[in-house]
């Protein structure tokens, strides 16, 4: 603020009017003349004298009144005039402070716009007829890397730029001279250190009185930041477009007519054909003529509560071949519900579907396999129930034992198909818990003691006692099932043995290199039943594993088997993560082979010889 | 055919590796038909049979193991002695591929596993327009 001149400074530094003074000395003048006329017109007057006195003081008196009354027009005046002053003053302030603020007002105005012209968030600049910059914010500065004193006046807009933009920009500055104005011209600027980014120009021209170009006024983008987000966008989605193209499922997306708008490559491998060959054709005509109305069908069934739909159908192939495919529909629908357009995603479910056929076929094979007891037992039972046989007569005997065995097989056969079934998908969990693996081969012995006595033949048993970790009961289905293999396929008077040894590397199961060897756990245990059976040909031993896969086509009916046999077992190993092999030569014998980790190992050991345990008891 | 005396019984060969099947085929024929019935285990054994006893038909089993009943039909077929005994056969498979072809291998029926013991002679007589 600055120091004005106010009333009560005029009490501290006071400068008198000389008028205002004048009345003070013409006053004092008086008194004094008047006095010395009194001295010279009278001599000393006697105080005693009354008039004398009288008269002194209305002199006095006179004189004292006239100056007062002096003084008091003279405070008068002088009031009047401080006030007139003080007014004056007053005015003169207020327009100083008016003008003080408005001057105050412009230079910020000025100070603002200069600061957004310098700061704002692009570059602005101003080039004169010649293509000289004349003006540039510091925002285009700091992206050129020039100094203010650089550039103005002392570059043409031209050395600004990159080299290959220069053409350009001259002939968009003819256009804005004779245009006026430029609308998101795209160039490339050149920096100080020479490297380069790319702008987005805008410009209006200003022109003179005349008409003449004046100079620009342009604004400068700097596009390397938008140039980025939009290389990461399209990065982001590369990313999107590969998931999509990289599956190997079908993608695609059609209108509800059929009219193909996106296919991913999987979609395009798989007909064999190229992206624009079909997209906008229908794919209606790649479905087989057969399944196209349940195709169509299908697709109605979409609306806003069921947007969602699958349909398996065949597709004519590229080679005419016909495949099986299963797709899931999604229905996409515009803000008024109406459906547009169609995703889909799709797989070849050929495989799966020839899986189908030879479960059915499987099926076929087992019912197949089923009729021939079935015929028997009802043959059979047919004609006891006739009444003409004589249930006393030995052929009435026959039929019901005929009856009877097949109806026995039956269930057997029946009992093991759910076995292998439940098993091999995991219906029937093993539960895994320690047991004694010389209780198990004891068991499993019990259990076929009969069937080899009745055969003729001899079990030996050479086993240690160990305890592993197993499913008790269906460790001695295995066991049991490879006992009844070995006593069908021997001879009388042969000999079976069953062996439980430890082994403390893979070396000895690695030697059996045809095995379907799996990772295991040492100390193991190697679970063997060997015999001097016929023996298995080289081209059966890994089919043997499969279910009704006999070495002969008539050995499940002459050897009462149910075919199933080892399937079972080989299920029931692979569940419990064991190995299990075969070693087999024709006319010496068959060796079915498992292995097992020792949880626990037991100093005992068992063994028989000629049927009797020694160390173990089969009772 | 002239009616002169008792006409001896129908002679039937079955052909099949199934003994049961073998045993309940042969009882329902001698018992209800009064048939005279050979047996057989395998084809080889089946072709021996109907060469050397001519029955008046033959029961022949589809699937068996080694030779089975279609080569065994093309054998009987094949061979003068044979050709002219009819065959009927058997099958446990109701859907056996091509058998909507059998009809243009000459046989005179299939019958299907399992089958009906106690109609069994007169499926055969009904295939084969025995009167008797």
């Amino acid at each position: 603020m600055p120091r004005l001149w106010s009333p009560s400074n005029n009490k501290r530094n006071w400068h008198p009017h000389p008028a205002e003074v004048l009345p003070w000395l013409l006053g004092v003048t008086v008194v004094f003349l008047l006095w010395h006329l009194w001295q010279s017109l009278m001599p000393l007057p006697n105080l005693q004298d009354e008039r004398l006195i009288l008269w002194t003081i209305v002199g006095v008196g006179a004189s004292v009144t006239i100056l007062i009354v002096w003084a008091l027009r003279l405070v008068q005046i002088s009031q009047r005039s401080a006030r007139q002053v003080e007014s004056i003053n007053a005015k003169l302030t207020q327009q100083i402070q008016v003008r003080h603020q408005t001057e105050l007002a412009l230079q910020q105005y000025i100070e603002a716009i200069q600061d957004l012209y310098n700061n704002a968030p692009c570059g602005y600049h101003s080039v004169d007829a010649n293509g000289t910059v004349v003006m540039l914010n510091d925002t285009e500065l700091n992206m050129l890397g020039y100094s203010r004193y650089e550039v103005i006046d002392r570059k043409k807009f031209t050395e600004l730029l990159a080299p290959e933009s220069v053409e350009p920009w001259l002939a968009s500055f003819e256009l804005l001279k004779q245009r006026g104005w430029i609308k998101d011209a795209e160039f490339w600027m050149q920096r100080k250190d020479g490297t380069t980014f790319p702008i987005l120009i805008n410009a209006t021209a200003i022109f003179d009185n005349n008409g003449n170009y004046a100079m620009s006024r342009s604004t400068v983008l700097d596009l390397q930041a938008r140039k980025l987000a939009d290389q990461k966008l399209q990065e982001r989605e590369a990313q999107y477009r590969a998931i999509v193209e990289d599956q190997t499922e079908l993608i695609c997306r059609f209108r509800p007519d059929g009219t193909l708008t996106f296919v991913n490559q999987a979609y395009c491998r798989y007909f064999d054909r190229k992206a624009a060959d079909l997209i906008n054709q229908s794919f209606i005509p790649l479905i087989a003529p057969e399944d196209q109305a349940i195709l169509t069908q299908h697709l109605a069934q979409l609306n806003l509560n069921c947007p969602m739909v699958q349909i398996e159908h065949r597709v004519i192939m590229a080679s005419g071949q016909l495949r099986w495919q299963q797709w899931t529909n999604r229905a996409i629908f515009d803000d008024a519900g109406q459906m547009i357009e169609i995703q889909a995603v799709g797989r070849d479910i050929s495989d799966r579907r020839e899986l189908d056929r030879l479960k059915d076929e499987f099926v076929s094979i087992v019912s197949h396999e089923l009729r021939t007891p079935l015929t028997a037992i009802a043959g059979a039972l047919d004609l006891l129930a006739s009444g003409k046989l004589s249930l006393q007569c030995e052929e009435a005997q026959q039929m019901l034992t005929i009856a009877a065995s097949n109806t026995d097989r039956l269930v057997r056969m029946i009992n093991d198909i759910l076995d292998m079934e439940q098993i091999k998908s995991g219906k029937i969990a093993m539960t895994q818990k320690p047991c004694d693996i010389a209780e198990i081969v004891q068991q499993s012995i019990a259990v076929m003691q009969t069937m080899a006595q009745q055969a003729g033949i001899q079990l030996q048993v050479s086993s240690i006692s160990a305890i592993v970790l197993a499913d008790r009961d269906r460790l001695i289905q295995v066991l049991i099932n490879l006992l009844s293999n070995a006593i069908k396929f021997s001879d009388r008077g042969s000999t079976i043995w069953i062996g439980v040894e430890r082994i403390d590397s893979a070396n000895k199961l690695l030697s059996q290199d045809s095995i379907n060897y799996s990772p295991l756990d040492f100390p193991a245990l190697l679970v063997t039943v060997q015999d001097e059976g016929r023996g298995i040909p080289e081209e059966k031993q890994q089919t043997i594993f499969e279910p009704f896969q006999q070495i002969d086509a008539s050995d499940s009916r002459k050897k009462g088997g149910t075919g199933l046999g080892l399937a079972i077992c080989r299920s029931i190993l692979s569940q419990h993560g064991l190995p299990f092999w075969l070693d087999s030569a024709i006319g010496i014998g068959s060796r079915f082979s498992f292995a097992i980790p020792i949880l626990l190992s037991t100093p005992e050991h068992f063994s028989n010889q000629g049927g009797q345990l020694e160390g173990g008891s089969l009772e | 055919m002239t009616a002169s005396g008792p006409q001896p019984p129908r002679h039937i060969l079955i052909i099949d590796d199934e003994m049961d099947i073998q045993a309940v085929a042969r009882l329902a024929l001698q018992t209800v038909a009064g048939w005279q019935v050979t047996t057989a285990s395998s084809g080889a054994e089946g072709i021996a049979q109907a060469q050397q006893l001519q029955p008046d038909a033959i029961l022949l089993d589809v699937m068996m193991p080694e030779v089975d009943g279609l080569s065994t039909l093309q054998q009987l077929y094949g061979n003068p002695q044979t050709r002219s005994i009819p065959v009927i056969l058997m099958t446990a498979k109701t859907q056996l591929p091509g058998m909507e072809n059998f009809s243009t291998l000459g046989i005179a029926a299939v019958i299907t596993k399992p089958f009906k013991a106690m109609q069994l002679a007169q499926q055969i007589a009904q295939a084969l327009a025995w009167k008797d």
